[in-house]
């Protein structure tokens, strides 16, 4: 299910593609320790986030899966905490896996 | 929503929305001399690299294409440029065109290049006036096939332009209408997931089976499919897995079952949303694979601006990307950038997607066709 998580109303900084994902894709660079309203409550960025990348919208415990899409994309190779940068240098593939029928 | 276009109703059936006339080379070595022809009589030339010297799958996957473009619906007439020594034979692949106006001439018999292109010329010349003022008819947009590619890929593309083609594709099967997705590597990494989306098990199989040949492929070159994928551009770009990158571009097929999967170039043969395994080929090779299955239109999104078009069919360019709505306006059909920015749902801009559609089926020029850049290539390996 394709979600509109995120408030029509004015310029999106972040997309949400379903509302079964635990990352969020941001459509302009965020700042480290901006806060950032998502759903019903507020995230504070660890990281600067540049366009593009993702930050987490639920602390990801290592080996837990990485959803976008509603789909799992990686799984975590430690921990990654609420408004982390989630990307290569924490996630890896999962191809082998998903590949399967 | 207008659910009827006027289009071209072939002698096979199927309904064109354009009236091209194709210059085909039948062989590698006339490709020159057909470009000739065409540009001086401004029609549509299908150049590719085979006809002759290729064996098995090679061979028979560049004839089933080319008669894919003989007997295309969008294809109104033919003019065939062989040299005479060639593989493929012109006659057998003539009869494709059914009853279509249709000439050929072999640059040996007309005494070399300068007469073979004065003589194909006048030929085009005659075929133009044979196809002038054909008969338009009401067309509904249940008989439409739209294929779907994506190319200079960039964030929006997978959260924003891709799903804005899969809801659009979602409307077009609803309204009984027919969708080919293909691109056998980028959707090697959600190859499960389209699987468990096949009405049978069977059509399961063959998805994860094209995704393995492809795979075996590279692998007996000594090198993986997943070697620099994502592409340090996609990772630089956000991009983490090669998962992410496929299920981002799968989202282009939307979310119906998928009823089947179509060899490289092949022929469909039915409604609802269809996979085909483009193999190896990828930019034009897969999309001139999609396109001669007899699909009308390509809808392509493109987060940086790919410029190409095809000789065989409108290729409707599609970007959720603002920046490259406003720089590439000679490249840009369709702005999909509402989308990202979050003043348009997914739904909406699928069914927005699907009205301009059913505009191009009847008749409305896209930038492709208008500037006249067009690719066409015939990949040499089809697993």
């Amino acid at each position: 299910m394709v979600s509109e998580v995120t408030e029509l109303a004015g310029k999106r900084r972040y997309v949400v593609v379903d509302d079964r994902d635990n990352v969020a894709t941001v459509v302009e660079m965020l700042k480290e320790g901006e806060v950032i309203e998502a759903g019903m409550k507020n995230i504070k960025l660890l990281r600067d986030i540049p366009e593009g990348h993702k930050f987490a919208l639920s602390r990801i415990p290592k080996g837990g899966y990485i959803i976008k899409f509603g789909e799992w994309i990686g799984r975590a190779t430690a921990e990654i905490p609420v408004g982390d940068h989630v990307h290569i240098h924490n996630v890896e593939d999962i191809v082998d896996e998903v590949r399967k029928l | 929503m207008k659910t009827t276009f006027m289009g071209y109703r072939r002698h096979d059936g199927r309904s064109g929305v354009r009236n091209y006339v194709a210059v085909v080379p039948t062989v590698l070595c006339s490709v020159s001399v057909a470009r000739s022809i065409a540009e001086a009589m401004r029609v549509n030339v299908f150049p590719h690299e085979g006809g002759c010297g290729q064996v098995g799958s090679e061979k028979e996957h560049t004839l089933r294409v080319l008669e894919g473009v003989v007997s295309h619906p969008n294809v109104g007439a033919v003019l065939t440029v062989g040299l005479s020594c060639e593989q493929i034979d012109a006659t057998r692949l003539l009869k494709a065109a059914g009853d279509k106006p249709t000439r050929h001439i072999r640059i040996h018999d007309e005494g070399g290049n300068a007469k073979a292109v004065k003589r194909g010329v006048e030929m085009v010349g005659e075929l133009k006036k044979e196809i002038k003022g054909a008969d338009k008819t009401n067309i509904s947009v249940d008989e439409l096939t739209i294929a779907t590619q994506c190319g200079s890929s960039d964030t929006g593309s997978g959260i924003a332009s891709n799903p804005a083609v899969g809801a659009m594709a979602d409307k077009l099967i609803e309204l009984g209408g027919a969708v080919i997705i293909g691109e056998t590597g980028g959707l090697y990494g959600a190859a499960g997931l389209m699987a468990r989306r096949a009405a049978t098990k069977e059509i399961g199989d063959k998805i994860i089976a094209m995704t393995d040949r492809l795979e075996e492929y590279y692998k007996r070159m000594g090198h993986s499919l997943r070697e620099g994928n994502p592409t340090p551009g996609n990772i630089a770009g956000g991009l983490t897995t090669l998962v992410e990158k496929s299920l981002g571009g799968v989202r282009k097929g939307g979310t119906t079952t998928i009823r089947g999967v179509l060899s490289p170039g092949e022929r469909i043969s039915g409604k609802g949303l269809w996979v085909m395994n483009t193999s190896h080929g990828i930019g034009s090779c897969a999309a001139a694979d999609m396109l001669a299955s007899g699909a009308q239109i390509l809808a392509y999104t493109t987060g940086g601006g790919n410029p190409t078009g095809s000789p065989l069919a409108p290729v409707v360019k599609i970007t959720a990307t603002k920046k490259t709505v406003e720089r590439l306006e000679d490249i840009i059909d369709f702005d999909a950038s509402p989308v990202l920015l979050g003043d348009e749902t997914v739904k909406e801009c699928g069914n927005r997607m699907l009205e301009e559609m059913v505009e191009v089926a009847g008749g409305k020029i896209v930038q492709a066709e208008k500037t006249r850049h067009t690719v066409f290539a015939i990949g040499k390996v089809a697993l």
